[in-house]
């Protein structure tokens, strides 16, 4: 009995994580942004890519790197200072982040999902 | 404690699972070949304990399967470590991380009452039809490991 108590008060806090996940992202809202790179992280278990975009800074959350070079955007041309234009969905929870499905860069447009 | 994770997350080998392209991917299949040996291995016993297949000897079984339930878990074990040193602070904010603990926790110390208590004193007897007790902790045992890997899936997609 004890130790079934114990399973039950483990999985309480289930509940309070019912709000996160998948749905986190908007995506009845598609969201373009064009910006200038401040700092890109091409690592694991995704990249991102700090955005100053007109309205604010915003994180953009990439794909595995590994992905990422398998469809040509090398960590070379996620350097700071690029321009690029994402596409993708922003975080219910955390209004700066946005999901992005495909990011164009240097002309060349990358499907991340 | 940030400082800490900070340290850890900056280390040598927290961005080489971060940076190199295929050090991550490879240590998830680890983790994975880990868990699946861990939960295989555990769960034909639990089975055996809950009555099933009662053709086979308990004894030989326990003695053969258990350490490479053990096995799996110390490869499961290392390679999450591995994936936890590129984010600790990321992982730690999260409650399903600390859940999973949690059941692992409770998992290993179910293991470890059912070894010293029921199936000790009631060796001789299992093959013949195990208790309730011995049951309810074979039936713990594989909820409660499915509920980690449950967590572990998910941590991904939280």
């Amino acid at each position: 009995m004890k130790r079934i108590a114990i399973v039950l008060a483990a999985l309480a806090p289930l509940a309070a994580l019912a709000h996160h996940g998948w749905s986190e992202y908007d995506q009845t809202k598609t969201l373009t942004l064009d910006g200038r790179v401040e700092e890109a992280g091409y690592e694991h278990p995704h990249g991102y890519v700090k955005l100053v975009a007109a309205d604010r800074t915003w994180i953009a959350v990439l794909a595995p790197p590994s992905r990422m070079d398998n469809r040509g955007l090398s960590k070379e041309m996620l350097k700071r200072g690029a321009t690029v234009q994402v596409v993708g969905y922003q975080n219910r929870n955390r209004p700066e982040e946005m999901r992005a499905e495909r990011i164009t860069v240097g002309g060349k447009t990358v499907e991340l999902r | 404690m940030a400082s800490a994770f900070h340290a850890v997350e900056a280390s040598g080998i927290a961005r080489f699972m971060r940076e190199a392209l295929y050090a991550y991917p490879a240590v998830e299949a680890a983790h994975i070949a880990g868990l699946a040996l861990l939960f295989g291995s555990i769960a034909i016993v639990d089975l055996r304990l809950l009555g099933l297949g009662r053709r086979v000897p308990l004894s030989p079984l326990i003695e053969f399967a258990v350490p490479w339930s053990i096995g799996g878990f110390v490869l499961a074990a290392l390679t999450g470590s591995l994936m936890l040193t590129a984010h600790v602070e990321e992982f730690f904010d999260q409650p399903l991380f600390w859940l999973k603990m949690a059941l692992i926790a409770t998992a290993g110390a179910n293991a470890v009452a059912l070894r010293r208590g029921a199936l000790r004193t009631a060796s001789t007897v299992l093959d013949a039809a195990p208790s309730a007790r011995v049951r309810l902790a074979a039936g713990l045992s594989l909820a409660l490991w499915t509920a980690v890997i449950a967590c572990g899936r998910m941590l991904a997609y939280f």
